[in-house]
């Protein structure tokens, strides 16, 4: 049920025109989404976005040179005053280019059994409802609630100067809550936020009242926490959303975004010992029904699992088309992109670290004294210095071997090529967890996990 | 079909469907941007687009739902499901669209004239060309990139109202990298404007100074400090923030302002400004996301709360005066309130002075990670930081891989000066001085 309405004649004639100053390669994106974002605040359905967002970019590349362009105007005169953009901006000339595409279907591995579209905005409004009341009941000292949901159907359709014409549509969930915790003029927040690349049977799996519950009791222990203490410390960082840390703290600088630049530490390190021997990590776009799963990129190379940390060494990058001719390697599936207004990049899918030998008992026993960060928060990364930083939404105090008292405010950082060399323990309980991540190719949802890792020593932000 | 074209079939489906109150809210924008890399030109993009949010109401309540398809079936497609969400809202409206006859004070855009692709590649390539030629340090892995944009908003209610407002804007950015025995440092630097005007060169010296001397950069001694928040990172942090300064957040707990005005909440010497026909910005809007008359506003002046932020339905709530603060992220984002052109007044010490009279400390230059290490609910801060040690009341050595942590509303009541050194940024409508602060947690070494 292409919603696109560009026939192949049309690509064709764009790419022809895109190419026709002497660009060596040509790509059409097209793009058709309906995205809509139900919130709650207070039990109230308080607002509802509703977006159809409908546009295509076209892109050549001449050697080492990108020209990029992207308009809202889907007419067959708009593309073709796109293509005519790129082509101007890259030379002159006329050339007779001919090009002919023959369409290719990847398979769709994530099966979706209720499209969004068809649900009504009651039906999302009654899970939401059941959200609010379990995070309201949880305590007492529960001030506000938001709850959302979100539902994106992304088509897309991608033709290139090698002929290839193919498509993909992309259907997310994602249900949101965030509680508030007040007393005596003072604030604090949980959130719990889980997503899948599923239509609103999301609900079979997730209980909006369990994510109401979550987000309640963690802004209630927050609230009764006193701030973390500052200083250099072991750190334990629970499973799920904690793969945060590898996300920001080496994902980040193997993008070859960053390493066909030179701008990432971890350039020029392949096959070279760079975490600890219990590392592996992979980014993996093929994993059914994901959050950040895809079939195919936004060049159409379908999604791979790549390994990019295998016991602690380096074994590949994350690497899009342009960057590929840089850096003289292969496509790995990974070049992303918000929508049509945006020029992809590599990025990361569903990234985590692998399932390692420790179990969570034996890490928490080993430390002395240091900070258990069970539920991180974001993130950022600065890949060309490696420094990164993160703050921890709920974390408890570890003393003698045992997880004490709760503490606020705190926050990691550190650097990344020096923080994955002190991962020294990792548990096997590998568990995975929807992020949005943000880049210069805008925002898109990203898979984070690992099981519960240990840090030896990190830098740990606090206010006591 | 153009705009005209499409708000007259959506309008006339409105009408057709039996509303009476409906609006429709457009933007178009064009815009090119060149990156130079090494010695080559890395990116050429040019984006071309335009959306429109139609709004309308249902038994008292709006419904949103916007395009980028202008078509006659999606005109009414857009009224059929803004009807459908009008109906499912719950939040009380207790005004909805502003009324027609109001005055509007309109300040001429800045111009910023299109410049040919090939002088922006020539100036784009130029600009690294100048870095490398200050110092042999400057690595190849240094960015330079040039910006122009141009982009219309138009708003037609079903009260008669029609307005329109034109924007330009052009940046150029460079990121200046270098490298010393294996150490790398960086300075990013913007200037805003007509690219062609922009003083490339004063502007790769300072880039290149700036990257040099965070060379060496140790980490500090953890303890509690007096700081200097240089320009940037003070506006880092004004813009993280502010959410506390909204009315909708207020009234909906999220905020720890509320019930504020007329009290205290700041330092005698700090006055906030949101100031729509700010001299310096690109962005100066005759009228605000709902079509009501931007106005200049004092947030706080002299440490005292004046006004929180309002739309028309938050000042109705209030009991006040919508302040014009209306807001749409983008033409597909719901109605939200943020401030305009958002700044703290500048006052009158020099950077230096404020070193001399801190003594001992740190200043940052600086800060990191405010998505995830400030909280605009609780106020709460903790982040990644770098800048330099102030010794015997001089800027001294570099320092980074540390955190300042605190809260931002506290830490507001203790800046004990504010600079003459205003930075105002026009890509995100926001600026601040150097501010003086004392007692903040540092965690270092």
């Amino acid at each position: 049920m292409s919603q696109i309405p560009v026939s192949s004649k049309t690509m064709e004639l764009v790419l022809a025109r895109a190419m026709s100053t002497g660009a060596d390669y040509a790509e059409l994106y097209l793009e058709h989404t309906n995205s809509k974002n139900i919130s709650l605040l207070d039990g109230k359905v308080y607002s509802i976005g509703d977006q159809l967002i409908s546009g295509a970019s076209v892109r050549v590349y001449k050697g080492l040179r990108s020209v990029f362009a992207s308009t809202s105007d889907m007419s067959e005169k708009g593309l073709l005053a796109c293509a005519e953009k790129v082509a101007g901006a890259l030379g002159e000339g006329d050339a007779p280019i001919h090009i002919h595409l023959r369409e290719r279907i990847f398979g769709d591995i994530h099966p979706i059994r209720i499209v969004p579209a068809t649900v009504a905005n009651q039906d999302k409004i009654d899970r939401l409802r059941e959200a609010d009341a379990a995070a309201k009941a949880f305590h007492e000292s529960i001030s506000q609630v938001r709850c959302s949901d979100l539902a994106v159907d992304h088509c897309v359709t991608i033709a290139n100067s090698d002929g290839l014409l193919t498509s993909d549509r992309q259907i997310r969930s994602r249900i949101s809550v965030q509680a508030v915790a007040s007393r005596n003029g003072e604030m604090q927040t949980g959130s719990c936020s889980p997503g899948h690349r599923v239509g609103f049977e999301l609900y079979d799996t997730v209980d909006p009242r369990t994510c109401g519950t979550e987000a309640a009791q963690q802004a209630v222990t927050m609230l009764n926490a006193g701030y973390c203490p500052a200083g250099t410390m072991p750190v334990a960082i629970g499973n799920g959303f904690g793969g945060v840390i590898f996300h920001e703290a080496c994902g980040h600088s193997l993008e070859a975004a960053s390493v066909a630049y030179n701008q990432s530490e971890f350039a020029g390190k392949l096959g070279q010992q760079v975490a600890g021997p219990k590392v592996t990590a992979i980014d993996d776009g093929t994993i059914p029904n994901e959050w950040g799963s895809i079939n195919i990129d936004d060049e159409g190379t379908p999604a791979r699992r790549n390994v990019l940390i295998e016991n602690g060494v380096l074994k590949s990058y994350m690497i899009d088309k342009f960057n590929a001719r840089r850096m003289g390697m292969a496509v790995t599936g990974n070049s992303r992109k918000q929508s049509y207004a945006y020029e992809p990049t590599s990025r990361m899918t569903n990234t985590y670290i692998a399932a390692g030998p420790d179990s969570e008992e034996d890490i928490i026993a080993s430390i002395e004294y240091g900070l258990y960060a069970k539920k991180m928060g974001g993130g950022s990364v600065n890949p060309l210095t490696g420094e990164f930083n993160f703050g921890v939404a709920e974390a408890y105090m570890i003393r003698g071997g045992k997880i004490c008292e709760a503490v606020r405010g705190a926050s990691l950082v550190g650097k990344g090529s020096e923080v994955i060399r002190k991962i020294d323990m990792v548990s096997s309980n590998l568990e995975l967890a929807a992020g949005m991540c943000g880049a210069s190719s805008g925002s898109i949802p990203t898979t984070v996990g690992q099981p519960m890792i240990r840090v030896s020593s990190i830098t740990v932000g606090g206010r006591n | 079909m153009n705009y005209q074209e499409f708000k007259d079939k959506v309008f006339e489906k409105a009408r057709g469907c039996g509303l009476t109150e409906y609006e429709l809210y457009y933007e178009q924008s064009q815009s090119t941007d060149v990156d130079a890399f090494g010695e080559e030109i890395r990116g050429f993009s040019s984006s071309d687009r335009a959306g429109a949010c139609f709004r309308c109401v249902c038994d008292g309540h709006i419904g949103y739902a916007s395009t980028s398809l202008f078509t006659e079936e999606e005109a009414e497609r857009l009224v059929d499901a803004t009807v459908e969400n009008a109906r499912s809202m719950e939040k009380e409206e207790p005004v909805l669209f502003c009324e027609g006859g109001l005055e509007y004070r309109r300040t001429e855009p800045r111009e910023v004239r299109d410049i040919p692709t090939s002088r922006m590649v020539e100036l784009a390539k130029k600009s690294l060309e100048l870095s490398r030629k200050v110092d042999d340090r400057v690595s190849d892995s240094s960015e330079a990139s040039l910006m122009v944009s141009h982009s219309v908003i138009c708003l037609d209610n079903s009260n008669g109202v029609h307005l329109q407002d034109t924007v330009h804007m052009g940046a150029v950015v460079e990121q200046t990298v270098v490298k010393e025995n294996g150490e790398v440092s960086f300075d990013v630097d913007f200037r805003f404007g007509n690219p062609e005007e922009i003083d490339l060169e004063e502007m790769a010296h300072k880039t290149v100074q700036n990257a040099l001397d965070k060379l060496g950069a140790g980490v500090p001694d953890s303890g509690v400090f007096s700081l200097v928040l240089a320009p940037e990172a003070m506006t880092s942090m004004l813009s993280a923030f502010s959410p506390a300064y909204s009315g909708e957040n207020a009234q909906n707990g999220l905020s720890l302002m509320k019930g504020k005005e007329n009290t205290k909440v700041a330092a005698d010497c700090v006055t906030i400004m949101d100031d729509p026909f700010y001299e310096e910005s690109f962005y100066r809007p005759s009228f605000d996301g709902e079509g009501m008359p931007s106005r200049c506003k004092a947030v706080i002046e002299n440490g005292v709360l004046k006004t929180l932020l309002y739309d028309l339905a938050t000042a109705a709530k209030a009991g006040v005066e919508s302040t014009g603060n209306a807001a749409r992220a983008t033409f597909s984002s719901p109605i939200s309130v943020r401030p305009t052109n958002f700044y703290i007044k500048p006052g009158t010490m020099t950077p230096e002075e404020m070193y001399a009279r801190i003594g001992d400390g740190l200043l940052i230059t600086g800060v990191q990670g405010l998505h995830a290490g400030a909280s605009a609910v609780t106020g709460d801060f903790s982040l990644q930081s770098s800048g330099f040690l102030i010794r015997g009341g001089k800027k001294d050595r570099p320092v980074k891989s540390f955190t300042i942590a605190g809260n931002f509303y506290e830490m507001l009541k203790k800046i004990a000066a504010v600079g003459n050194d205003m930075k105002f940024n026009c890509m995100r409508g926001i600026g601040a001085p150097s501010v003086l602060v004392e007692g903040i947690t540092v965690s270092g070494k």
